[in-house]
């Protein structure tokens, strides 16, 4: 009785809060100038443009694919509700588990190796030393090169019978490996595509190698920290929210990875290669999702697996930013 | 209060604007600005009471192939100053581009595709328009129309599409590589048995065992599992589309042929040397760089867009594909494919596009743009010109077009599974080293069960 009694005090309070909250806003709202609610009207129509490009192009699609996973959908026919039958079909699909698996592969290889290498390289960049802008140049161009063109370039690059990696491997008595037919070595071919473009992630940590207090540093070194010491304990706690960023951009990035991997299979040597091909080991979420989509026609599963991928990619940004609580300094 | 007034007008202006370029354009063939015609400028009374001449709507025709953009465009010219309507072509649509077209508000007039595996699909699926009545009505004579290519536009008995120009397969092969070997460079394998060991003779590796040059892939440039199933015997869905036929002893056998030459060269060393042997769009491609001796492959390969483009020199025969042995009277078969042209359901004037598609079915225009491409005409009329046996290669698929032995593939609501299917299964028992037998049982279950489910609907 007595809790009954205490709960329905707390929904009253609760209520009355909200009241309160309420009418704050809409007096405050009352006692705008005529000036301020000219601005807002001039700012509303100064936008007005993106406010409808935002609805037409990107909210409707949104709310629209989000009813399209739950119907069978076919392009010029009429849709029919059929609740979360594409959600269930996902556990009966061993090509959606391939897909993301094949996705989680590249995010724990390919990104953390990425984020590791931009790290290390913005470091060395970071040196005082001669001609250090061209090398900053130098690392920087190859991420202003159009994926499909980059693409394209490293399928000769990794070519097993000429390629310039090939060759160097040979010369070293190494037989390099089937990059494009041989399933085990296809993903650490596109992780090696995706490193030569990681001059963002370098700026991006030569930006925030800039903002580490020299202080901090000087008063390591004084302390007798060695090169390696201020590294680990100064350096990378102070950048450590960029590896936060960088890291949730990879893990969005991955599951949005497409352009390489059609190129890669369309352009990889014989007519009439798959999506995905060897083996499926190139079969990453967005090219699956793709390939349901608009090669299978199936609108709705294809929705389905968009939404999907939505609330993982969603669920990975908050581990990472709750984790990120123990290891970031911000 | 004019500031406000302003800011109105010119959002309504901004919002009216967004709309009338956002609508769909409707069939207002005298809206669009037209050449001043005889008719409007001669200053009679008459003429100016009456109201303008209505200017023919444009047909636009979507091609999935990228090659002769100018000569297509020219052989539509030929309907467009007969006809007065203008036709205007867009080649190498990607597929994407025909689906999103189709949906879309501007549809396409007529979608022309290069072969004839999504007229099912895109049947079942309502994108493109049942032809029944509009042949009947444009007098488009279907008897005229070979066939094996025709029987693949037709879903659930009506026709979806009709055949345009066919594409037959052969096998090339290099006579230089053929003398080099110590082989006649006049005489083909005959059969399967003779294919295998000719390949042998023309194959060479370096001291490592790394191929320098093969006889033959048999999935090189791309697969061809369905002219080797007809080479054994079979075909791989029922004549009446209710089976899919991928676990028959001939299919098992015609993969274990084709796996043999993977084995027997070693499947690593095979996918190392195709990985720099291109294919046949580019002057890379092994056949052209005298890499690879033989290759089956159609009509087009001898024309002015390959063959003639990247080796003009090159001393070339052609056969029709070797027959296994035991089995002459398969001599000379071929499995013909058809360059199909489809009206989408959405097109704004289907008339107009059914009486351009009757024009394209016509023997003499087909004779004057396929000898051009080269590609093969699908009207019989139209293959007995004479024009054709000027042209040895071309005469020679004409024959085995006319053969007894020339087949189709059944077009189904699964062909694009059972395709997927096969490349699949190809790529995991010839670099995988799996056993095909048992990949196309798996998958032979898997799609039968789909096809139960559609046709149980």
């Amino acid at each position: 009785m007595l809790e009954e009694d205490a709960m329905d005090k707390s929904m009253k309070g609760r209520s009355r809060s909200l009241g309160t909250w309420l009418t704050s806003r809409i007096r405050r709202r009352m006692m705008w100038t005529p000036r301020v609610r000219r601005n807002l009207r001039s700012g509303i129509f100064f936008i007005s443009l993106w406010i409808i490009g935002f609805l037409a192009f990107n909210l409707y699609p949104i709310l629209a694919s989000l009813y399209y996973s739950f119907t069978e959908y076919h392009i010029l026919k009429p849709k029919i509700w059929i609740g979360l039958a594409n959600y269930a079909l996902v556990f009966e699909d061993p090509l959606f588990v391939k897909a993301l698996s094949n996705t989680i592969y590249m995010i724990i290889f390919g990104v953390s190796l990425s984020i590791f290498l931009s790290f290390s390289c913005a470091v060395l960049l970071n040196l005082k030393i001669r001609g250090q802008s061209i090398y900053r140049v130098i690392y920087f161009l190859p991420s202003i090169v159009p994926t499909v063109a980059a693409t394209l370039l490293f399928l000769w690059v990794l070519n097993p019978q000429m390629g310039f990696l090939h060759t160097m491997l040979g010369k070293i008595g190494i037989v390099g490996p089937d990059w494009f037919k041989d399933p085990v070595w296809a993903k650490p071919g596109l992780i090696i595509l995706n490193l030569w473009g990681m001059g963002q992630g370098i700026v991006i940590y030569l930006s925030g190698l800039q903002d580490v207090p020299v202080s901090l540093l000087e008063a390591a070194e004084l302390d007798g920290a060695s090169w390696w010491q201020r590294l680990r304990y100064v350096t990378i706690p102070m950048v450590s929210p960029i590896t936060v960023f960088l890291m949730i951009m990879g893990v969005i990035g991955m599951f949005q990875y497409f352009a390489q991997a059609y190129v890669f299979a369309a352009g990889s040597g014989q007519m009439g290669g798959i999506l995905g091909s060897p083996l499926h080991s190139t079969l990453f979420y967005s090219v699956y999702l793709w390939t349901v989509g608009f090669m299978q026609l199936n609108l709705g599963y294809a929705s389905a697996l968009a939404w999907i991928m939505f609330i993982v990619i969603m669920i990975s940004t908050v581990l990472l930013l709750r984790s990120s609580r123990r290891w970031a300094y911000y | 209060m004019s500031t406000r007034r302003l800011y109105t007008s010119i959002t309504f202006l901004v919002l009216l604007s967004l709309l009338v370029s956002c609508a769909p354009k409707t069939a207002t063939p005298t809206e669009e600005v037209s050449e001043p015609t005889e008719a409007v400028t001669a200053p009679t009374e008459e003429v100016v009471s009456e109201p303008p001449a209505e200017e023919p709507e444009l047909l636009r025709v979507w091609l999935s192939w990228p090659e002769s953009p100018d000569k297509i465009q020219a052989f539509f010219d030929g309907y467009t100053e007969l006809t007065g309507v203008p036709v205007e072509v867009n080649s190498g649509v990607d597929y994407m581009k025909m689906i999103a077209g189709i949906s879309g508000a501007e549809a396409p007039d007529l979608i022309v595709q290069g072969d004839m595996y999504t007229v099912s699909m895109w049947a079942m699926e309502g994108m493109i328009a049942p032809l029944d009545e509009l042949i009947t009505e444009n007098e488009i004579d279907i008897d005229d129309i070979y066939d094996p290519p025709l029987s693949q536009c037709i879903h659930s008995g009506s026709f979806y599409c009709l055949p345009w120009g066919v594409d037959n397969y052969a096998l090339y092969w290099n006579k230089d590589m053929f003398a080099e070997a110590g082989l006649d460079p006049d005489t083909p394998p005959k059969t399967l048995e003779e294919m295998l060991e000719f390949s042998d003779i023309l194959t060479k590796t370096d001291e490592d065992g790394n191929l320098l040059q093969v006889g033959f892939i048999p999935d090189f440039p791309w697969f061809h599992t369905d002219l080797y199933l007809a080479m054994f015997g079979s075909t791989w869905q029922s004549p009446d589309g209710t089976e899919v036929w991928l676990d028959t002893p001939e299919m098992i056998a015609m993969m274990k042929w084709q796996q043999e030459f993977y084995t027997r060269y070693g499947a690593e060393n095979v996918s190392r040397f195709l990985s720099a042997a291109g294919n046949y769009l580019g002057a890379d491609s092994g056949f052209y760089t005298d890499k690879i001796a033989m290759l089956v492959i159609g009509e087009w390969m001898s024309g002015p867009d390959y063959l003639q483009k990247f080796r003009p020199d090159m001393d070339y025969g052609i056969a029709p594909m070797p027959y296994p042995e035991g089995f002459p009277e398969r001599e000379g078969t071929s499995v013909l494919w058809g360059t199909c042209v489809m009206i989408p359901s959405s097109a704004a004037n289907i008339e107009a596009s059914a009486e351009l598609m009757a024009w394209m079915m016509l023997p003499g225009p087909q004779v004057d743009m396929m000898i051009q491409i080269p590609n093969l005409p699908s009207s019989r009329a139209a293959a007995a010109d004479p024009r054709w046996s000027e042209n040895e290669d071309l005469a020679l698929f004409i024959e085995m077009m006319n053969s007894y032995n020339a087949q189709a593939l059944y077009m189904g609501p699964v062909t694009t599974d059972i395709l997927m299917a096969i490349m699949e299964i190809q790529e995991r028992a010839f670099l995988g080293g799996e056993d095909p037998e048992q990949l196309l049982r798996e998958f032979d279950q898997t799609i039968q069960e789909k096809l139960d489910g559609i046709l149980g609907q």
